[in-house]
This record gives structure tokens, C-alpha cells and sequence, in this order.
């Protein structure tokens, strides 16, 4: 039987385009809780992108600001949140 | 024919996978690193709005300053108030009222025109419309009345004096 020469430890690249594995995920459930993760977190960031804008408007019109800050701070809690909370590196 | 040395002493495999992980710059829980620091930087600018570190043109205060010697009923004149850099706008109403307001539109800061025949105060660039009584929108898309300066006429002529800051808290 004919062994085949490695380079590295790595088989020899005989084709061009993406390598073995690519486009597969190897943990699936830890990459749908990710992008869950990112999508809820996305989701809270245009809610503040929002609120920055409403804070503004009210600065503006020397209207109280501070129902808008807590909006904001329970906001960023959520997504250090989510974010602590999200699977680590492999 | 010699054999080229090996490079590692990785199983190929978490050698393969290693290559794969690195083909991928920006890795998810990046994205959800950036998306926190973004979060965060909201979070930090609501809360320069709310200490005030931006600067209000109705709370700007300044010397006073000739708008003009007179201004004919019917007539605007521009002048600078209060500083050098922010442009106002005085207006002689029909009935002989002075009323002055600067002249940056609150929507994206064009610089708003008297409209003598129609009466009104205007802005060229996205048709913002502005009542020259009060200085309230009557029609476009600018948030906020435009802000009112206070105006002294006097022997030698008209002056600015100060801002009118009107506050809808507390209103009756």
C-alpha cells in the first residue's frame, strides 16, 4: 500500500478552495447559542442607539434625562449579561 | 530523496482545526465583545447628555452686541449672537413687534431665511417652517422651536442681550 507524504503533520493540499471542515459547524448548539446571543444582543444595542437619540431630543428641550439613563444602564447590564453568560473559547 | 523535516508535533487533526479557526479574523464571540463595547459607549454618551457636557444655544450666554441701528417693519437682519459663530436672525414683525431667534435650524443646522411676503421663517435645505411669533415649528422636520434670543432697543439702536430659555418642565 502506498503511504502518502505529509508536510507538517498536514496532508498534502491537492485542491484549491476551503479546507477539510470548512462550512461545517463542529458544535452546533454552541453556535446557535452564539448567534442567539448576538441576536438578542444587537437587538438591546439599536434600543439604545434609540434611546441616545430620544435622551438628546429631551436634553435639548430641557426635559429630564434620567428615565432615559436607567434605560440605557439596564440595557448595557443585560448585555454584559448575555455576554458573560455566553459560551467561552473552545 | 531526503524527507523534509516535520514542522510540529500537533496530531493533524488539531492541526487541521487549528488552520480552519485561524482562516476565521473575527470570531462570534468577538462580534458579541464589540457589540458590548458599542453598549457600553451608548451608555457612556447618554450619560455625557445627561451631565450636560454638550453645549445648549439657548443656555450660551454672551455680551451684548448691536444687532442694528433699526430694522424696518417687514425686514430682517442678520447678526451674530452669541457668539461670533452662531448666526441670528432679527425680525421686524407687520405690527412693529422685534423678535430674534437663531438663524441654525434645529434639524440638521442649515441656516434658516426670513420669508417676508409669506410671513414666516424658513429653511431652504428640507423645508422646515418656523413661526416668527415664537419661533415654533409650523411645518417640516425640525424637532425643536428655534432658540429665541432676547432683544433691547434702545436710543442708539437694537441689542442682543441674552437667551430665552423656555423649558416645557414645570409648564402650567
Amino acid at each position: 500500500m502506498e503511504s502518502r507524504r505529509t508536510r507538517g503533520g498536514l496532508p498534502p493540499v491537492s485542491n484549491t478552495g476551503p479546507g477539510l471542515g470548512a462550512g461545517h459547524e463542529r458544535d452546533p448548539e454552541r453556535a446557535t447559542t452564539l448567534h442567539a446571543r448576538i441576536a438578542i444582543v444587537a437587538v438591546i444595542v439599536v434600543g439604545q442607539l434609540w434611546g441616545l437619540t430620544v435622551a438628546l431630543d429631551r436634553y435639548f428641550e430641557h426635559e429630564s434625562v434620567a428615565p432615559l439613563i436607567a434605560f440605557e444602564a439596564l440595557s448595557f447590564l443585560v448585555v454584559l449579561a448575555v455576554w458573560l453568560a455566553a459560551p467561552g473559547e473552545h | 530523496m531526503s524527507q523534509r523535516p516535520v514542522r510540529t508535533e500537533r496530531a493533524p487533526v488539531q492541526a487541521m482545526l487549528d488552520r480552519i479557526r485561524e482562516d476565521a479574523s473575527v470570531t462570534r464571540r468577538d462580534y458579541l465583545r464589540i457589540l458590548v463595547t458599542i453598549s457600553g459607549g451608548l451608555l457612556a454618551g447618554t450619560a455625557a447628555v445627561a451631565l450636560g457636557l454638550f453645549g445648549r444655544r439657548d443656555e450660551a450666554t454672551g455680551a451684548e452686541v448691536l444687532v442694528a441701528r433699526e430694522v424696518a417693519p417687514g425686514e430682517s437682519v442678520r447678526f451674530w449672537y452669541p457668539s461670533e459663530e452662531d448666526p441670528a436672525i432679527a425680525i421686524r414683525l407687520a405690527d412693529g413687534g422685534l423678535v430674534a431667534y437663531s438663524s441654525v435650524c434645529t434639524h440638521l443646522s442649515c441656516t434658516v431665511l426670513w420669508n417676508g411676503p409669506a410671513a414666516r421663517i424658513d429653511c431652504p435645505c428640507h423645508d422646515g417652517r418656523f413661526d416668527p411669533l415664537d419661533g415654533r415649528v409650523l411645518a417640516g422636520p425640525p424637532p425643536r422651536p428655534l432658540p429665541k434670543i432676547e432683544l433691547v432697543e434702545r436710543q442708539d439702536g437694537i441689542y442682543a442681550v441674552g437667551m430665552v430659555v423656555e423649558s416645557s418642565v414645570g409648564e402650567p
